[in-house]
């Protein structure tokens, strides 16, 4: 069984995968409908409240609410965001997703273990914005493990296959090389 | 506004807060664990310099409605 090790004396960061941009556009959308409710709800209280005197305290509240609501929902998907990342290291890719007390996931693929690597770029907005998906398959087994929402896939998959060579033929590896040459 | 109008603001600020305050304990548990496999030399890997600006935004936002809502009943 493997199981998650601190890094090793030998091993360095190469590189911090993130999801792309593009996965923030809905929540911040959803975050300006949130506003747009809230306001509504806000002067409708004083427009009910002409008919029915006790309804603008508790549409006054709902507009409160939802404004509290929308605030940490949005935040949540930025905490959610920059701390769920891909860490490449000269020895494995440490992946960690976090959501606020839902998911606290940390994974690793070592390296020499990966058979094959594929990018999947779908439909109009994926090629737009230069971003997709990375599939690895292990040598062990059947087991595949996915990396969505990637930026730039295509330098990813490559930088693996430099560190996955470089692993092959036992030759050293300079991370700052590897660095320049893949502009990161 | 009538008195129940302003318990019940106290009740959903308080919430809020706490909620807050949860999520903040949380982030530090998990950036823990994060360390713990990077190393405390990597830090600056995980421990960015846009979450340090989220969790700002996130207080000041928070912030700004609490008070912003209780001028603005208040002065109803």
């Amino acid at each position: 069984m493997k199981t998650i090790h601190p890094l090793e004396e030998s091993e360095s960061i190469v590189a911090v995968i993130q999801d792309h941009w593009v996965v923030m556009i809905m929540p911040f959308l959803l975050y300006l409908v949130g506003w747009l409710l809230a306001v509504t709800l806000f002067f409708l209280g004083d427009i009910l409240a002409l008919e029915i005197a006790f309804l603008d305290p508790i549409f006054k509240l709902l507009a409160l609410l939802t404004v509290l609501a929308i605030h940490h929902w949005l935040f949540i998907y930025f905490f959610w965001w920059e701390m769920s990342s891909w860490i490449i290291t000269t020895h494995r890719l440490i992946g960690f997703r976090f959501l606020p007390y839902v998911r606290h996931d940390t994974s690793f693929v070592m390296i020499q273990e990966i058979n094959e690597i594929d990018k999947r770029k779908h439909g109009l907005i994926q090629n737009v914005f230069n971003y997709g998906t990375i599939q690895i398959n292990l040598l062990a087994g059947h087991e595949m493990v996915l990396i969505e929402h990637v930026p730039n896939p295509s330098r990813m998959v490559n930088l693996v296959s430099a560190l996955e060579e470089a692993r092959q033929n036992g030759t050293s590896i300079d991370v700052e090389e590897l660095r320049q040459r893949f502009s990161l | 506004m009538p008195h129940w109008f302003w318990i019940a603001f106290l009740i959903i600020h308080l919430l809020s807060w706490g909620w807050f305050f949860l999520i903040r304990r949380d982030e530090k548990a998990f950036l823990e664990s994060q360390i713990w496999v990077l190393g405390k030399e990597n830090v600056s890997w995980v421990k960015t310099k846009a979450l340090r600006l989220y969790k700002l935004l996130y207080s000041f936002g928070l912030l700004f409605v609490t008070i912003f809502s209780f001028i603005l009943f208040f002065f109803l």
